[in-house]
């Protein structure tokens, strides 16, 4: 989380166990805890990327949910920028559903997003791969990190106090405040 | 039946200029007219799903969009609006083909959808009505799709039947090409053992 001060950066983490460990460990105005719609978070931040092209997304996906949507792979690769972060945390199982095993222990991840078009897709178990990713510059290519986790989780793993609609709600104003959003027009009649 | 410019050029006066989806034949016009137009995007999603998210994104950011699909892909499409766009309380405006219109003799896969789509539409509680087919009745349209956007801040549906758009020619490349990238792609391994 150190890494991911810069106040232009928000963070989506997947649904799970994911956003609640984000939730956990330091909740922010700048996260967003999925919850439901799995495999979406990488869609969501892609989106997100392409509109507010002055803002550093960072997705936090997991292993299942990118197996669910990996179609969204070729997506990022395609149309995303260099403001697109994409991690991935594989403790190769459903965690939250009681742990059954994804197929993705023998899967290259960034091989996958490699294929796809991301400009810099790294792999490993050691989070010193954090470093790396967020300092390497591609330009214009979104950036990729395959991250093996041990699966498992806190005892008591709080969820968030906030409602899913109250969470966005915060996020909206965060991003709105953010940089010289100023004259976008983006935001049509009525508001 | 209406060109795709009167559409359009009126969806962008009420602030839409944010289009993703999976084509249908019948949205063929429309996509073309978006990509045509480097002002407004067009974001060619691997999956319905997939295309609902990443609108979700962009209304986030403070865009209006529009998420296009045949209704064989509204299947896909059901777990993010039942469990993003409802409970966040995301608003988009989804425009689905119709499909296995009972009205008309389609192909076999078509037939149940195209009973069951307003019905799909009205149990994942997505109000929808019908496609505009005239002009005129264009900005009465979008007057209510902005005006429950705003006030339910969820998604509203227009069902499109065969035969509402006029042919519109593509001009433009469809899929961005990246320019020849002089960095070098970066791949590193960080195994410990």
């Amino acid at each position: 989380m150190e890494l991911i001060d810069p106040e232009n950066t928000v963070i989506i983490a997947t649904t799970g166990y994911t956003g609640r460990e984000l939730f956990a460990s330091k909740d922010s105005a700048n996260h967003l805890y999925m919850v439901g719609s799995m495999g979406c978070a990488s869609s969501l931040g892609l989106g997100l990327s392409l509109a507010r092209k002055d803002l550093k997304v960072v997705v936090i996906d997991g292993d299942g949910a990118a197996l669910m949507r990996m179609g969204n792979f070729a997506t990022i690769g395609t149309y995303g920028g260099a403001n697109l972060i994409h991690i991935l945390l594989d403790n190769e199982v459903h965690d939250s559903t009681g742990a059954q095993a994804t197929v993705s222990s023998d899967i290259s991840f960034a091989k996958i997003a490699e294929a796809c078009g991301y400009g810099v897709t790294l792999s490993g178990d050691d989070p010193a791969l954090l470093d790396v990713l967020f300092t390497a510059d591609t330009k214009t290519t979104p950036k990729f990190a395959h991250l093996k986790i041990r699966p498992g989780t806190l005892e008591k793993l709080p969820r968030p106090n906030l409602t899913p609609e109250a969470v966005l709600q915060r996020f909206v104003k965060y991003i709105e405040g953010v940089g010289s959003v100023g004259d976008t027009g983006t935001r049509g009649r009525g508001e | 039946m209406i060109e795709a410019q009167e559409f359009i050029e009126a969806a962008r006066s009420f602030g839409f200029d944010w289009y993703t989806g999976v084509p249908c034949s019948f949205l063929t016009p429309f996509i073309n007219y978006v990509i045509n137009d480097p002002q407004l995007t067009y974001i060619s999603a691997a999956n319905e799903g997939d295309a609902v998210a990443i609108a979700s994104g962009a209304t986030i950011a403070g865009k209006y969009a529009v998420v296009m699909m045949q209704n064989s892909g509204l299947g896909n499409a059901v777990n993010p609006l039942t469990s993003l766009n409802y409970i966040f309380r995301i608003p988009l405006l989804v425009i689905c083909t119709l499909r296995g219109d009972v009205n008309l003799q389609d192909e076999p896969q078509h037939e149940l959808m195209g009973q069951i789509t307003d019905k799909l539409l009205e149990t994942m509680t997505v109000p929808w009505e019908f496609f505009p087919t005239d002009a005129a009745q264009i900005e009465p349209v979008l007057q209510r799709v902005t005006a429950y956007m705003q006030q339910q801040r969820r998604p509203y549906a227009l069902i499109m039947r065969k035969g509402t758009i006029a042919p519109h020619a593509l001009t433009r490349s469809s899929i961005p090409k990246r320019e020849d990238n002089s960095n070098p792609h970066i791949q590193q391994s960080f195994f410990s053992r």
